[in-house]
């Protein structure tokens, strides 16, 4: 049986071969063979070609962000400066640099809705203006204040939101998902004006050692990966830290519980489409970037379900706390969801769909597990997870 | 290509296989169930009530009895410091409150039974504390802490707070005290509070110790499955994560915390470094009970003991129990890495708290994962993983 297979291979592999040579006389064009390397690095003249400074930057003006709504010193002027000034953050190297959050936040290309930006802003208003005033209060229906368990204190607004949740898991697909499949890693950004024939031509963006379309890449992979302390080592596809509050830490938390493997398979893809663009091979670059929008919309998917489930697990334990807490992260996947992209360019749920999961699940203290209940099972047949 | 017959029979034996195994899985779960309902004992040889008596006896209630005896001591130091607000009265309720903050860290694990029931540790040990609802609570002269918001408010966090948390000197404190005497009522109702709990709770221990022993089966509500749990709960949560995982920042992507250790105020505002000592008195604890060691240094039958048990009967499950001793050793010379003072730690060189973190965390995966799996033991919590 073995030596069959074998030798069954040995003849397709020929025959692929003949159909590859064929095909390659035809062409006009000389491409370049695409060259995958073992890591996330992409050299010129011996030289890295791959930058995503601003991504770090703006990944950790979102942790700054998070803290700040864990605490009750801040006004509402100082959280807004830090959203969308970029301003204003404890660590001075995330102050001035011209980058901010907010401007990043459902602004993809492709998508992008000011109406979601203003839902943000209005979650910062109810946190300064009437959870702060209110932090040492006990919280019930309809009023805002804390809420304590046996396993955690939290601070919620009058429907029982937990602020820095709703907000950071919010912004989770609102900046880092749709940054990476409804922006970078679109047309619209990567063949933008003279792109594509500057990247094929190898001519250089500025003074820069990269082409455009390379550091637009680049760009997306910083979503991702823009807070792993060494984003090139070669284990970084099997093994993501999780670090920060954003998109790696629940990838991170998927890849080891709900699809082992996933960050492997979209990793991969960032290194091939990647080494694709350097080779000028855009129908491999676009095949990459699907398999990258369909995994990372999983992720978002995966945790909506596991928080809308864990609320629902909580509430039966009887500790209200950790299960608004818990319910919280799970409004703000649902947000996120919009965000996603199923390869074919359109979300898995649409702004109506989810603003009408939001509407269901707006008071916590009134929500009816049924209703959550079939939004989980919406939300897992669409994804088929 | 067509299947040659050789091939045919090793598949239909393949599926026979399978089949066959299947009715010997199902046989065995039907055997199983029938006359064990919950109880998933696999070495009924070991006497499991052993552990429980050298446990309740020889740890959980002398351990308790030292712990309210420290308490009497800091509560006749807080009358003498209410009635006479002064240095002296002042330092010796300092060094009472750090005796019984030690002796805490022994029974903070215990959360079974009239302590479970209180929310025993929720109400002291509690940390960081609510210094807004503190003040208010001062103000508005509030005796009744039982609101679940309140448990930020009271206990020896509380007591941290009242002592150490108004101001960055003594006599700025002591000054508090004599200005306004709700200060003083306040903290004798904390006081109160802790003392009347634990002699419950001790109370409640003479009796339920029979109860406890007792129940030395294998199940979900058996006593060793419900103290294991405990046990480990507390190492994961009151210990790793509490004392160490949060304020440097692991649970909040890497942005750290410092102002949520144990005992912050008496490091923030120089009294004394504490932090450290308490962690440490809360590692040698948990070592405590894994190997049954009581107070005066004897020890008996222990989780230990019984994971010992099982790798002598049957060498090839694995010899957990060293490497859980070692483990704790290594755990205690991360700490020992570190600066008395858990503020500037973080603030300073965090990656020795976090190396602090790795190590008992190893600990964790021992416990949880390898020993609950050699005992046969479920976990019956949900992940404290903190976000």
């Amino acid at each position: 049986m073995k030596n069959y297979t074998t030798l069954y291979n040995y003849f397709f592999i020929l025959i692929i071969s003949f159909v590859t040579i064929s095909c390659s006389s035809n062409e006009e064009e000389i491409t370049t063979e695409i060259i995958i390397p073992s890591n996330y690095e992409f050299l010129r003249d011996g030289v890295s070609t791959v930058s995503f400074s601003g991504q770090t930057t703006r990944l950790k003006q979102v942790d700054e962000i998070y803290l700040a709504l864990n605490s009750n010193s801040y006004t509402e002027a100082q959280l807004d400066e830090m959203f969308t000034d970029g301003a204003g953050f404890t660590d001075a190297t995330l102050n001035g640099t011209g980058k901010n959050v907010r401007g990043k936040t459902s602004a993809g290309c492709a998508a992008g809705s000011s109406a979601t930006q203003a839902q943000f802003d209005e979650q910062i208003a109810d946190f300064a203006n009437n959870v702060v005033p209110a932090w040492s209060n006990d919280a019930s229906a309809g009023v805002a204040g804390k809420l304590t368990d046996a396993t955690r204190s939290i601070h919620v607004n009058a429907k029982g939101h937990e602020i820095d949740q709703t907000f950071v898991k919010g912004l989770i697909g609102g900046m880092g998902v749709d940054q990476i499949v409804n922006n970078y890693l679109q047309p619209c950004q990567l063949d933008s004006g003279s792109r594509t024939d500057d990247n094929t031509n190898g001519i250089l963006s500025g003074d820069k050692n990269y082409t455009d379309m390379e550091h637009k890449w680049d760009e997306a992979f910083g979503y991702l990966y823009g807070q792993e302390e060494d984003a090139k080592r070669a284990d970084l596809g099997s093994s993501p830290t999780g670090n920060g509050t954003t998109l790696n830490k629940y990838f991170k938390k998927v890849n080891d519980s709900n699809q082992p493997g996933i960050a492997e398979i979209v990793y991969n893809a960032f290194k091939k489409g990647r080494a694709a663009i350097v080779a000028g091979d855009y129908t491999v670059r676009d095949a990459q970037a699907n398999i990258i929008k369909i995994n990372l919309s999983k992720v978002v998917g995966y945790k909506a379900v596991d928080y809308l489930n864990g609320y629902m697990d909580k509430m039966g334990a009887g500790n209200t706390a950790d299960a608004f807490h818990a319910l919280s992260e799970g409004y703000g996947f649902v947000m996120s969801l919009q965000f996603t992209n199923d390869g074919n360019e359109s979300p898995y749920f649409s702004k109506s769909e989810v603003d009408a999961m939001l509407a269901k699940m707006d008071d916590f203290w009134t929500v009816q597990d049924s209703d959550l209940t079939s939004m989980v099972g919406d939300i897992k047949s669409k994804f088929g997870i | 290509m067509g299947l040659s017959l050789t091939v045919f029979y090793f598949r239909i034996m393949k599926y026979l296989k399978s089949i066959f195994c299947f009715f010997l899985i199902v046989l065995t779960i039907l055997a199983c169930s029938k006359d064990s309902e919950d109880e998933i004992d696999q070495v009924p040889q070991f006497d499991r009530s052993s552990i429980l008596e050298n446990y309740a006896d020889n740890i959980i209630i002398p351990r308790y009895n030292d712990f309210k005896s420290e308490l009497d001591k800091l509560k006749i130091a807080v009358d003498d410091f209410t009635q006479s607000p002064n240095t002296s009265n002042f330092d010796q309720l300092h060094e009472k409150w750090l005796s019984a903050y030690k002796k805490w860290q022994y029974v903070e694990m215990f959360n079974i039974a009239k302590a479970e029931e209180i929310m025993y540790f929720n109400t002291i040990n509690t940390y960081p504390v609510d210094e807004i609802r503190i003040k208010e609570n001062i103000n508005s002269q509030k005796n009744d802490l039982s609101n679940s918001n309140d448990w930020s408010c009271q206990g020896l966090s509380g007591v941290d707070y009242m002592l150490h948390g108004f101001g960055i000197s003594k006599d700025e404190i002591i000054q508090k005290y004599k200005d306004d005497s709700n200060y003083g009522d306040y903290l004798e109702n904390l006081l109160a509070i802790m003392t009347s709990n634990t002699a419950d709770i001790i109370q409640d221990w003479s009796t339920y110790r029979n109860t406890f022993v007792q129940s030395s089966g294998n199940s979900n509500t058996s006593s060793l499955n419900i103290l294991t749990n405990d046990f480990i709960y507390y190492f994961e949560k009151g210990l790793r994560t509490n004392k160490v995982a949060i304020p440097v920042g692991y649970f909040s992507g890497g942005n750290i915390l410092p102002e949520k250790i144990e005992a912050y105020y008496s490091s923030k505002n120089s009294f004394e470094e504490v932090s450290k000592d308490l962690a440490k008195e809360a590692l040698i604890a948990s070592e405590n009970l894994f190997v049954g060691k009581s107070s005066n240094g004897s020890t008996g039958a222990s989780l230990k003991t019984y994971l010992d048990y099982l790798h002598s009967n049957d060498v090839s499950k694995e010899n957990l129990s060293p490497i859980i001793i070692n483990n704790f050793q290594k755990a205690n010379d991360a700490l020992d890495q570190l600066n008395e003072n858990f503020i500037d730690q973080i603030n300073t060189d965090k990656s020795k708290m976090l190396n602090t973190f790795d190590k008992l965390q190893a600990i964790v995966v021992n416990l949880k994962t390898d020993m609950l799996s050699l005992l046969s033991i479920q976990v019956d919590y949900i992940d404290a993983d903190g976000d």
